[in-house]
């Protein structure tokens, strides 16, 4: 029993968060929030948008923040004149938030999405990393990465495509939201 | 061979039905019962809508593939004198048609209902949409209809929609599998034309839905308690912006909305040609997701309450026998009073979800898939207390 919970805490210390909080930040001040389009760098040309929009609904989903529809995010990008919507500069990010009346802007980076392969095995995968930039000072609040899916044990035992695209942007969501609010 | 009868169940549940009663008897008829207890269609019975001739407007092809219109539309009228249903001759109709210069039948703007009921002394309009014509083996057919009053304004005074495939129903040694087309085309319009028959005579009701059920619940969602407030509200659903490579698949997701919204009873939805109408009057474009702007543009240009916005970002209707239809899409309503998002789901399904053993409860058409789809969403649009669904409530809102 001893030596289980002693692996149980090594294991436990190997594991690294991926994750930065801005610690002076009063996040329950946050009450309202525009998701910006997420960059792609993956091949899957739509990929970026269905994450945005499963990021948005499972966040307003929560109760905790109201999420601005994406195409009053759009109509704000288009008049604050951002030249990347996915990356905007730090006056940018304030510009746009006022325009909004957004209490903070987040912004994302599709890094993976799709299947992945191993020998004969594959399964779905996505990374995905966030950002929260409060409106005011344009300064990075809280930001956290995941990685959902993949090829797992069992796959490579026993075959299978693993869960599918959608169940696996739902867990790495999720994952990012339980990082944003603990 | 018991018979068991239930005037509410889906066709997939009398398929279910039907193959399991060449087996056993008794599985048959518990399939039955279940069927009549757990699946009973919304629907709000109201007194006669129309009495007098309708106007059978051209059909409209919405199914992404080319099809014989001239054939379907006579089948359509063709079914609907045969219910009794009286119809404006169809030249005078074509007649209507050419003086006021009319090339979109897939809605009825209000100068158009207006003019129809002065000109023709019609009663109201019907406007037919094929959503699905697949004339290979299986065949798989699905028609719209919906009856648009021929006044001012402009309302939806019954909508309705049936599809098929031709192997929904194969029951004992595949005899019940439909092989031609034209049949599967017979049977859709006979109950569109039934269900319209009873509606004109005030015994059925004005917008009839399909069974829901929980396997196709939205997987994300978002409601707001503002919408606890037990009252009729109007509700103008823009047609769905299409990210898929299926042609119209934007327009036949907000045309199983009004159809969905208006068999709810809480939601008056705008007849879809009036919204077009004021949209292409004032040049609305709503590309990527509508603006609170545009929202409140609609919403003042149309006189409704709310707004209905989505994307559908799957519509795929397979081909072949047993093939599952899949469907994905997000959807949101915004509230014209505060210009906020009052509900948000995302729901995402295909036809063989939940189906474990013998292909029961397959559902092989992609406008039926659509349905049910639409259905549960809705439903939950009604149910109170549907907020914070996907994740427990984090401490920043305990904070507050």
């Amino acid at each position: 029993m001893k030596r289980f919970l002693l692996l149980l805490l090594l294991l436990a210390a190997c594991a690294s968060e991926r994750r930065y909080q801005d610690k002076s930040m009063d996040f329950a001040a946050v009450r309202t929030v525009a998701v910006l389009p997420f960059q792609n760098l993956t091949s899957a040309t739509t990929a970026h948008e269905r994450v945005r929009d499963v990021f948005s609904n499972m966040l307003l989903s929560t109760g905790a923040l109201y999420v601005l529809p994406a195409g009053e995010v759009g109509r704000g990008i288009n008049r604050s004149g951002v030249a990347v919507a996915s990356a905007p500069s730090r006056e940018e990010f304030i510009a746009l938030s006022k325009m909004l009346a957004a209490d903070a802007v987040i912004t994302g980076v599709l890094k993976e999405y799709g299947e992945v392969r191993s020998g004969n095995s594959s399964a779905n995968a996505i990374s995905l990393s966030v950002q929260m930039v409060e409106a005011g000072t344009g300064k990075i609040v809280w930001s956290a990465s995941t990685t959902k899916g993949g090829i797992g044990f069992f796959d490579r035992l026993l075959g299978g495509g693993g869960d599918p695209m959608n169940k696996v942007t739902e867990d790495a969501v999720r994952d990012l939201l339980n990082q944003l609010f603990h | 061979m018991p018979s068991v009868t239930c005037s509410t169940s889906s066709f997939t549940e009398r398929a279910a039905v039907r193959f399991f009663a060449g087996h056993t008897a008794a599985v048959a008829l518990a399939l039955g019962l279940a069927a009549c207890a757990g699946s009973r269609p919304a629907a709000r019975t109201e007194p006669p809508a129309l009495s007098g001739p309708l106007v059978l407007l051209p059909v409209v092809n919405l199914s992404g593939t080319s099809i014989p219109l001239r054939e379907v539309q006579e089948a359509v009228e063709r079914s609907l004198r045969a219910r009794g249903i009286p119809l404006v001759d169809g030249a005078l109709v074509e007649q209507f048609l050419a003086r006021h210069r009319l090339r979109y039948t897939g809605g009825v703007d209000r100068e158009e209902a207006r003019a129809a009921g002065e000109e023709l002394g019609a009663k109201g309009l019907l406007v037919t949409t094929v959503e699905l014509y697949q004339p290979g083996n299986p065949p798989k057919a699905g028609i719209s209809m919906r009856l648009v009053s021929a006044d001012e304004t402009a309302q939806v005074r019954w909508i309705d929609a049936a599809a098929r495939a031709g192997d929904d129903s194969p029951g004992l040694f595949e005899l019940g599998v439909v092989h031609e087309y034209v049949a599967l085309q017979e049977d859709v319009l006979a109950r569109l034309s039934a269900s319209l028959a009873l509606s004109l005579a005030g015994k059925g009701p004005h917008a009839v839905s399909c069974p829901g059920g929980g396997r196709f619940e939205p997987k994300e969602l978002f409601r707001s308690p503002r919408l606890d407030a037990a009252q009729t509200r109007s509700v103008a659903v823009l047609p769905f912006a299409n990210e898929t490579a299926r042609r119209n698949a934007g327009d036949l997701l907000a045309l199983q909305f009004v159809r969905q919204l208006e068999a709810s009873g809480r939601f008056r939805a705008v007849e879809p040609g009036v919204l077009r109408d004021e949209l292409l009057r004032f040049r609305v474009v709503s590309e990527g997701g509508i603006s609170l702007d545009n929202a409140r543009v609609i919403l003042e240009l149309v006189q409704a309450d709310l707004v209905v916005a989505g994307i559908v970002r799957e519509y795929e209707d397979p081909a072949g026998a047993g093939a599952a239809p899949r469907l994905q899409f997000t959807v949101l309503l915004l509230d014209r009073a505060n210009n906020e998002v009052l509900w948000e789901s995302t729901s995402y399904s295909q036809g063989d979800d939940g189906v474990f053993f013998f292909d029961a409860g397959l559902i092989g058409a992609t406008p039926d898939l659509a349905c049910h789809m639409v259905r549960s969403a809705v439903e939950s649009l009604l149910k109170p207390g549907g907020a914070s669904r996907s994740l427990s409530l984090p401490h920043a809102a305990a904070k507050k």
